[in-house]
């Protein structure tokens, strides 16, 4: 387990700001604030701010009346927290478990990741050199448990300590290295129970009866008599492939090719068990440290590499300059996200049906899965709930629809519109009192004369529902030059007498 | 890829042509080259029997239309191009009509749907105008009678156009 600590998260996020504008020449100590309560107080100081014996909660206007030449920015917990979650992007080439320990903090699962790199030294040598580049204070420690690594990083000598030596590593270090609230810490040291030391080897139902389970759970977790789970910030992809660049790539070719052979890779590992993906994305990590992610969908359980790399081509047009290689990539990393049991495939049978998942899979990666859909069928008499297009993608069958006809036929279900409005437009009409069809109606500025018209039918709202509208009766009508039109009016007029409004005319749909 | 403007296509209503909702997949699209990509992506594909593109109005991309003849041609499928209001610049398909809706209405409210079709511009063969009426029993759109004379409210009523 190694835990990475960024002391300087804040302060860091705006020297890096204020480089890229190159702004400010005469860098002067950096503090930033927050309010707490009724008080402005620092929440973060660089090192020269340090130097000057600022520290994390100090009033504001005290520090001020200290060194009157400190430059004071405003807290921004969102940016810092958008930082943060950008470098837990970027650690992923190092292991795939990487969970965030806001507000300035990264865990990450090295257990066995770190032969990639020839060793645990190696990896933090790596990492250490790429932070220091980025411009970054940190300090990590790699420990057998979180709690360990945790306390070694934020209190202790940042080193690699082997497994089954944090007793004696956590022994030297202060209570508050056992991530405890601040109202037990304060209660342990009103005691002088200062060190771990101290605690260890106390009875631990006293300790428990005075200061609750907290302090001996985080002390067995550091210790690892408990298991602490781990929350990964991004799910862990069943199957993975990647490849590092000695020499980074920025040309489109290159990054399919490696789509392509990364692929393959994961069709022998997917075969082996019998997957497929549904959805598989790309993770392209520039040299500078952005991490470029580009997702695609499969309407069907999918492990051919030449079809996998087909997705990006259309990914990759669609996002055209946006992928934006800057001085290239330097690692590539392709991930199945999505696995399903992928049957092994019969030749012949079938073919329109694969032939169309493709063209729906090709069509959804340039255009958007969201563009691309089919409709289905509903359980609803309202016209416009009685169907909803979803992502073709996601839906892959005839859901609904059987019961659709059969109902139809049951019973002789009038004609409905070819085009349905989203949304029945309100029309001025003029039609006979109470219940006869309209004679003309203005729809969309126009004037319609209407010379036969068919109905009512009648639809009732949904009346166990709150927002149920009142009755429509519908009609369908036909208007001097051909065009027909569905129309309702909503509301009757029987109702006027107990106090319902004036029934109103729709325009719900028009037919062919 | 219909227009949102005039309503979204509802499975319900082409469930009555004996058009299949379940076999359709729609497309919407933000801008033209999208859509005339997408449609000719749709018919190289051999599982697809019928594309149609709608648009508003405006000239089309004369090299784009005929990449669709020829991805149709190639496919055996069908490619539409339905457009809400028609230039009159010269295109490079097939086929050019305009179609607009007839009176129907018969003495007990309306009738059977009814389309005038009028053929304008036709690369194999003579041009014509056609009254079509749609037939429930015969599930396809059958030639009307000629009781009212067919250019007239074809004309009228350039409403659509098909490239």
């Amino acid at each position: 387990m190694l835990s990475l600590w960024l002391r300087r998260l804040s302060t860091n996020r705006i020297v890096r700001l204020r480089e890229r504008d190159a702004a400010r020449q005469r860098p002067a100590p950096l503090v930033i604030t927050g309010k707490r309560g009724n008080v402005e107080i620092l929440t973060a100081v660089d090192d020269a701010a340090e130097r000057l014996s600022l520290f994390p909660g100090l009033a504001l206007a005290q520090a001020r009346a200290m060194h009157p030449g400190i430059d004071v920015v405003a807290e921004d917990t969102d940016a810092d927290l958008a930082l943060l979650e950008s470098i837990a992007d970027w650690c992923l080439r190092y292991t795939p478990l990487v969970a965030c320990d806001a507000p300035d903090g990264l865990l990450l699962d090295i257990s066995g990741c770190a032969h990639l790199y020839g060793g645990e030294q190696e990896l933090i040598a790596d990492l250490s050199g790429r932070l220091e580049n980025a411009g970054f204070a940190f300090s990590l420690a790699i420990a057998g448990t979180i709690g360990a690594a945790w306390a070694a990083a934020h209190y202790g000598k940042p080193a690699s300590y082997p497994c089954g030596e944090e007793l004696a590593l956590l022994m030297p270090l202060p209570v508050s290295a056992l991530r405890l609230p601040p109202v037990i810490l304060a209660s342990l040291s009103r005691v002088g129970l200062k060190c771990i030391g101290d605690i260890v080897d106390l009875p631990r139902a006293p300790l428990t009866a005075r200061f609750g389970s907290d302090v001996l759970r985080q002390l067995d977790r550091a210790l690892g008599y408990e298991h602490e789970p781990l929350t990964p910030r991004l799910p862990v992809a069943p199957y993975v492939a990647e490849q590092r660049f000695a020499e980074p790539i920025a040309r489109e070719q290159d990054v399919l090719a490696i789509t392509e052979r990364l692929a393959r890779r994961l069709q022998f590992a997917m075969e082996r068990r019998g997957d497929g993906t549904r959805r598989i994305e790309l993770a392209l990590f520039r040299t500078d440290g952005v991490v470029r992610r580009i997702a695609a969908g499969t309407s069907r359980s999918l492990r051919n590499p030449g079809e996998i790399s087909a997705l990006f081509v259309e990914r990759l047009v669609a996002l055209g300059d946006a992928l934006d290689p800057g001085f290239g990539f330097d690692m590539a990393r392709l991930s199945v996200i999505v696995a399903e049991p992928c049957p092994p495939e019969q030749i012949g049978g079938g073919e329109d049906a694969a032939e169309l998942c493709r063209l729906v899979d090709r069509l959804s990666a340039r255009l958007g899965a969201r563009r691309v859909r089919r409709l289905v069928a509903q359980d609803s008499h309202i016209p416009e709930l009685a169907e909803v297009a979803l992502p073709a993608q996601a839906v892959n069958d005839a859901a609904g629809w059987d019961a659709f006809h059969r109902y139809r036929k049951e019973v002789e279900l009038s004609p409905r519109p070819l085009r349905l409005l989203s949304r029945p437009e309100p029309i001025e009409a003029v039609a006979e009192v109470p219940d006869g069809p309209p004679l003309r109606f203005r729809w969309r500025r126009a004037l319609h004369e209407v010379i036969a018209a068919e109905g009512p039918e009648r639809i009732e709202g949904t009346w166990w529902s709150e927002h149920a509208g009142p009755a429509r009766d519908y009609f369908r009508v036909e208007d001097k030059s051909g065009l027909r039109f569905w129309l309702f009016r909503a509301g009757l007029y029987r109702d006027l007498t107990q106090g319902a409004a004036a029934p109103t005319w729709f325009l719900h749909g028009t037919f062919a | 890829m219909a227009l949102a403007e005039s309503g979204a296509l509802h499975g319900a209503g082409f469930d009555a042509f004996g058009l299949t909702p379940e076999r359709h997949v729609t497309i919407s699209v933000a801008h033209r080259r999208d859509l005339l990509w997408a449609m000719e992506e749709t018919l190289r594909c051999r599982a697809v029997h019928a594309v149609i593109g709608e648009i508003r109005c405006g000239e089309i991309d004369s090299v784009a239309v005929r990449r669709l003849s020829h991805a149709a041609a190639e496919s055996g499928a069908l490619a539409l191009l339905l457009c809400a209001s028609p230039s009159n610049h010269a295109s490079t398909a097939a086929t050019r009509w305009i179609v607009s809706t007839s009176p129907a209405a018969g003495p007990y409210g309306p009738g059977a749907p009814r389309l005038g079709a009028h053929l304008v511009r036709n690369r194999r063969g003579p041009a014509g105008s056609w009254i079509l009426e749609w037939s429930d029993s015969n599930g396809q759109f059958i030639l009307a009678t000629h009781a009212q004379s067919v250019a007239t409210p074809a004309l009228n009523q350039p409403h659509r156009q098909v490239a």
